[in-house]
């Protein structure tokens, strides 16, 4: 055998990452089944090493390898198919063999290659007996040695599929993290970016704090629906009602407890909506603090959401804030963006309320605009 | 309280954020460290009471050990600074916790005073905001 063709072989072995492994129910299977319908109390998977010849699965026999040169199934691969050595010990390629003349004593050999789908020899699937057989295998023998064998090359096959994919995966999680990682570098330099910029004009400081805090609301929404995100969240989405209280974190009272009470349904949210969710949120509980109920250390905002058939109703209502006169005169940007937010980008309706006793916005979504896939139960 | 504080971050424009967020709060900053070795040598050099360390620097993911190493064998009082907290899920023994990027000059401020006092043995003081506390 030409070196080169060898180093493919051995190459293309290599690739099963199969060698060395430990015994596997469905190889062992298979060679016990051979030994039976052989009626052989040997049966070998024998793989072919660059100088050894290992055995993924064995019955008959306690050891599990042998040196090359000594193997019979080397021989086998100068055959296109079954190659059956009925007495080893009259056969002058096997007489002075030590597995012939030693330990175990073998006189009968049937082995079928095993043969990848570029047509390299991988191995051999064969049964061996102690005893000559001068009429080898019968035709039934003969079929089951070769079905089986394809059956071990489809074995090997799968689990070599399945290492790829597994290999595939962690490289997809791999990029996955450097992506969402880059993204969040970039959200922390645009940030620092606005808030150098505008050390130059203090003018500025209000605008550029407003909008570093709005950008600081995007880079957590687009944090928490990442799919590099804690223990590979699904796919699917994540709990709206978990990413609101991580928002809302930094409104709490003196005791921890949140300000912002979030009940009802929940929802799952993912990447496409994670900009309209967290700019809608986040100008909703800033206006509070400036204006509302946030505004008062007594004030309190009560978050309700709900299934309703096939729409997603949330409503956020102001408690405890200074007291209302009617509709404010004139609305900020922020409040644009709220709009913007609710029924430009996720088709919904938005209603505002100036109650008295406080503001009432109601967020009325379609029931798959959060999230492209399945709703989540709650 | 004042205090010399080294930032430890390998984006030079969010360090220099940093930098002057820290000074209009009355402290002084030691140093920038985009890596390691500059950090440590920076620590050698100056009394360090407080570093913020961000976890991916310029010599690759070496801000958590680094971290740990001031904080036990330099006793400095160590604050991660990171975008990517999934990637310090456990903690650290000896640093203060955990502040999730990006952030703003209240979190800052809140965290920064809250790892000062807490190194001058103060104890059972509230978690500043968007900070995970190591134990």
């Amino acid at each position: 055998m030409a070196n080169e063709p060898e180093a493919v072989r051995l190459a293309a072995l290599e690739a099963y990452g199969i060698l060395d492994t430990p015994e596997e129910k469905g190889f062992e299977e298979i060679v016990q089944l051979i030994a039976r319908i052989c009626d052989t109390p040997i049966g070998l998977v024998a793989l072919i090493d660059r100088d050894r010849q290992w055995f993924k699965a064995k019955v008959g026999i306690d050891i599990s390898e042998i040196s090359r040169p000594v193997s019979f199934c080397e021989h086998g691969f100068d055959q296109s198919g079954l190659f059956v050595v009925p007495d080893a010990a009259c056969d002058p390629r096997f007489a002075d063999n030590p597995l012939v003349t030693g330990e175990p004593g073998v006189r009968f050999y049937a082995g079928m290659p095993l043969v990848n789908a570029d047509g390299l020899r991988l191995g051999t699937l064969c049964a061996l007996d102690v005893a000559p057989r001068p009429d080898g295998l019968d035709d039934k023998q003969a079929l089951a040695l070769q079905v089986l064998a394809g059956q071990v090359m489809a074995q090997l096959e799968l689990r070599k599929a399945l290492r790829e994919r597994s290999r595939t995966e962690r490289d997809q999680r791999l990029l996955s993290q450097e992506l969402s990682h880059r993204i969040k570098n970039i959200f922390a330099v645009v940030s620092a970016l606005i808030s150098l910029s505008a050390r130059q004009h203090p003018e500025a400081r209000p605008f550029a704090d407003g909008l570093r805090t709005r950008l600081g609301a995007l880079a957590r929404a687009h944090e928490f629906v990442s799919p590099a995100s804690v223990g590979g969240r699904p796919a699917s989405g994540v709990s709206l009602h978990a990413f609101l209280g991580e928002l809302f974190g930094a409104y709490v009272m003196s005791d921890g407890s949140p300000r912002i009470v979030i009940e009802g349904d929940d929802a799952s949210f993912d990447d496409q909506a994670a900009t309209p969710v967290a700019l809608l949120f986040h100008e909703l509980a800033t206006n509070a603090a400036k204006y509302g109920a946030l505004s008062r250390d007594e004030g309190r905002v009560r978050l309700a959401s709900a299934r309703q058939d096939d729409r997603y109703v949330m409503v956020w209502e102001e408690r405890n804030g200074p007291l209302l006169a009617g509709d404010p005169m004139r609305q900020g940007f922020g409040s644009g963006l709220v709009t913007l937010s609710v029924e430009g980008q996720l088709g919904g309706r938005l209603s505002r309320e100036w109650l008295r006793e406080g503001l009432r916005v109601t967020v009325d979504l379609p029931g798959a605009a959060l999230s492209r896939g399945p709703a989540m139960t709650t | 309280m004042t205090a010399r504080i080294l930032i430890v971050e390998d984006e030079a424009l969010v360090a220099l954020e940093l930098r002057f967020e820290l000074e209009s709060l009355g402290h002084d900053v030691s140093g920038i460290a985009a890596d390691a070795s500059a950090a440590r040598s920076v620590v050698a050099s100056d009394d360090v009471d407080l570093a913020l360390v961000d976890l991916n620097l310029a010599d690759g993911p070496t801000g958590l050990d680094l971290g740990r190493e001031l904080a036990r064998e330099c006793g400095v009082a160590v604050v991660y600074l990171t975008g990517n907290p999934d990637l310090l899920r456990d903690e650290v023994a000896g640093a203060v916790g955990v502040l999730c990027k990006p952030v703003d000059e209240q979190m800052i401020r809140a965290a920064v005073d809250y790892a000062l006092r807490r190194r001058t043995g103060e104890r059972g003081l509230p978690a500043p905001p968007a900070m995970r506390l190591f134990a």
